[in-house]
């Protein structure tokens, strides 16, 4: 069994132009000590679908089909099941961990909160352990750390900060929205690789969202590409990285930028996919992607395509795969 | 208060001017009210009618009112009463409106509208007005006075609290706060608190100080504190029909009343720059 699956994800908001569905039919699986690369453009659902995970929905949202972790379904958890579970089970760590910090308590004060929470360490046996987790994640110096501010460190060391609170409890599950995209590019790397060593050593599954293709290709062994609030395309990474189905995902690809050693005149222009993501209440019935697609016919805008498979384990949400494959 | 703010914390607010010279003037007031509960120049409450309305001098300091009282006697026996007011009627706001503001930002919903409109019911009625209806209703006298401010100033730090307690419920260390499990209440002590106190402190100041404001008024229109218990408002309403012939006695409890405000409101400047860890470092 799947150590999470999620099944139908529905969810919509409320908002100035009435409900709104922001999350539709999204369904994926997460293998015990898996990697999972959600990508997608801003607006596609892929930090919602990750504050799902943890009940973390903002005011209003309405939800409906299930969240399995360990075949328990957490959309039936009350308040008090979910504080039980988030930073024990599931990890989250933020995009920006200067305003995910608490600027007025220090680093030893939030990395300690976690384990006074849900393993109830006393004081003492916390601040060890807190300096060990710093010490883990690459904090010089971790016991004169702990009574920093966040203002006194650097993003790269704030990130490696968060990464040590989500891993105080040793959770199943780690949910890393976007880790690299508020830092320098040098740090970026140090931050992904030692995600990626901290997942291996603890077996714990990760699911890392990112809209770089380039981190999810280095982290992650599974990818799921998101649009509109639907996952258009998902299976391994090598798989879909070799051989994209979706003209979404063709598209993204496209636009990557390589340092490839030609000369100007011989490289392509970089390719962009024209238009931009409408708003969440201009997605009609049909695929999400109609609007930018260079293939749509009317059938698309008709009704929401089917999953059609690709290779195993590998889906794409297309009804024209054949032809234009 | 965050260690960060203890560490050097007086050495940095000692090189603060509004915070030395608050200080400074808010410790006299103090002083001068405590010293009166052992030791006064003249009996405050000794009517010596062949002594009145006599201009500053050696036994007089600040001469004396109609009644042959010693105005510097009385004015040290008043500020009692100024500082009493402003400790319970703060005391009083703080408790209850912090405590209901952190609520409504903490539950939202049907409760925090309830709360919030009926601080707007209570913000409709001017302050005089409302504390001389309150005092109608429960008759005039010091300790009805303070309680009438005091339930004054529970919309006044309701809704300063909600909305700073709001700001901080939006921000993402709160959501990283409940993505670590912590219920609504742990946050509220340990994240939203603690981010709002610097706000807190500085509009308990600003109250303290509208409360001795407050006081005088209510005693001026013979609401609150009753003879021939000194008061500096009612030592301000005894004066304004002597205006002409002995200025002195509209004077002197008007710049008391005056520094003491000041005081105050330098005091909770200082108090906002230098509480926040953030300034800590820069200044």
């Amino acid at each position: 069994m799947a150590l999470l699956q999620v099944e139908r994800l529905n969810l919509t908001l409320r908002t100035a132009r009435g409900r709104v569905p922001a999350l539709r039919d999204v369904s994926f699986a997460l293998e015990r000590s898996g990697t999972l690369g959600l990508v997608g453009e801003s607006g596609s659902g892929k930090s919602l679908t990750a504050l799902a995970l943890l009940g973390l929905l903002p005011e209003g949202a309405e939800v409906s089909g299930r969240i399995l972790l360990d075949g328990k379904n957490l959309l039936d958890l009350d308040e008090a099941g979910w504080c039980r579970l988030r930073g024990n089970r599931i990890a989250m760590t933020f995009q920006e961990p200067m305003t995910a910090l608490n600027p007025v308590q220090t680093i030893g004060q939030q990395v300690m909160e976690p384990l006074a929470l849900h393993r109830r360490l006393t004081r003492a046996a916390a601040a060890d352990e807190a300096v060990r987790l710093l010490d883990r994640v690459g904090i010089p110096e971790p016991r004169r750390r702990l009574s920093a501010y966040p203002h006194q460190m650097s993003g790269g060391q704030r990130q490696r900060v968060m990464i040590a609170m989500a891993l105080s409890c040793d959770p199943a599950l780690l949910v890393a929205d976007e880790p690299t995209t508020a830092l320098d590019a040098t740090v970026q790397g140090a931050i992904l690789a030692l995600l990626k060593e901290l997942v291996a050593e603890r077996g714990m599954a990760m699911l890392l969202i990112s809209h770089d293709l380039n981190s999810i290709a280095e982290t992650c062994r599974a990818i799921a590409v998101m649009y509109g609030g639907r996952v258009v395309e998902q299976g391994p990474a090598d798989a879909v990285f070799a051989q994209p189905a979706h003209p979404y995902t063709r598209g993204l690809l496209a636009a990557l930028p390589s340092i490839a050693a030609e000369p100007e005149a011989v490289r392509p222009r970089l390719a962009t996919i024209p238009g931009s993501v409408p708003d969440l209440a201009d997605f009609g019935a049909g695929c999400t992607f109609a609007d930018r697609c260079a293939f749509v016919i009317d059938p698309c805008r008709a009704a929401a395509p089917p999953d059609a498979i690709v290779a195993t384990g590998h889906a794409a949400a297309c009804i024209r795969l054949e032809d234009i494959a | 208060m965050p260690d960060a703010v203890k560490a050097g914390f007086w050495s940095r607010a000692l090189r603060h001017r509004s915070f030395v010279v608050g200080g400074v003037l808010t410790l006299l007031l103090l002083a001068l009210a405590a010293l009166s509960l052992f030791w006064t120049p003249q009996n405050p409450y000794a009517i010596v009618i062949r002594l009145r309305l006599r201009p500053p001098s050696a036994d007089y300091w600040l001469g004396t009112d109609p009644f042959g009282r010693d105005v510097a006697s009385l004015l040290m026996t008043g500020a009692q009463n100024s500082i009493a007011v402003g400790v319970v009627a703060v005391g009083i706001g703080l408790l209850a409106g912090v405590t209901l503001g952190l609520v409504a930002a903490a539950r939202r919903g049907w409760l925090e509208e309830l709360i919030m409109r009926l601080s707007d019911f209570t913000f409709a009625f001017p302050a005089i007005l409302s504390a001389i209806m309150i005092t109608a209703i429960l008759g005039p006298g010091a300790v009805n006075s303070i309680l009438a401010i005091g339930i004054y100033n529970i919309p006044v730090f309701a809704r300063i609290s909600r909305g700073a307690a709001n700001a901080i419920w939006a921000r993402e260390f709160v959501l990283a706060a409940r993505a670590c499990g912590k219920g609504r209440f742990s946050i509220t002590v340990e994240h939203v608190l603690p981010n709002i106190v610097s706000v807190i402190v500085v509009q308990a100041t600003i109250q303290f100080a509208i409360a001795i404001l407050a006081e005088a008024a209510l005693s001026y229109l013979g609401l609150g504190t009753q003879p021939p218990n000194p008061s500096w408002g009612r030592m301000l309403n005894e004066a304004q029909t002597l205006i002409y012939s002995a200025p002195q006695l509209a004077i002197f409890p008007g710049i008391a009343i005056a520094l003491a405000v000041l005081g105050l409101n330098l005091l909770g400047d200082g108090l906002r720059d230098l509480i926040d860890p953030r300034l800590a470092r820069k200044r």
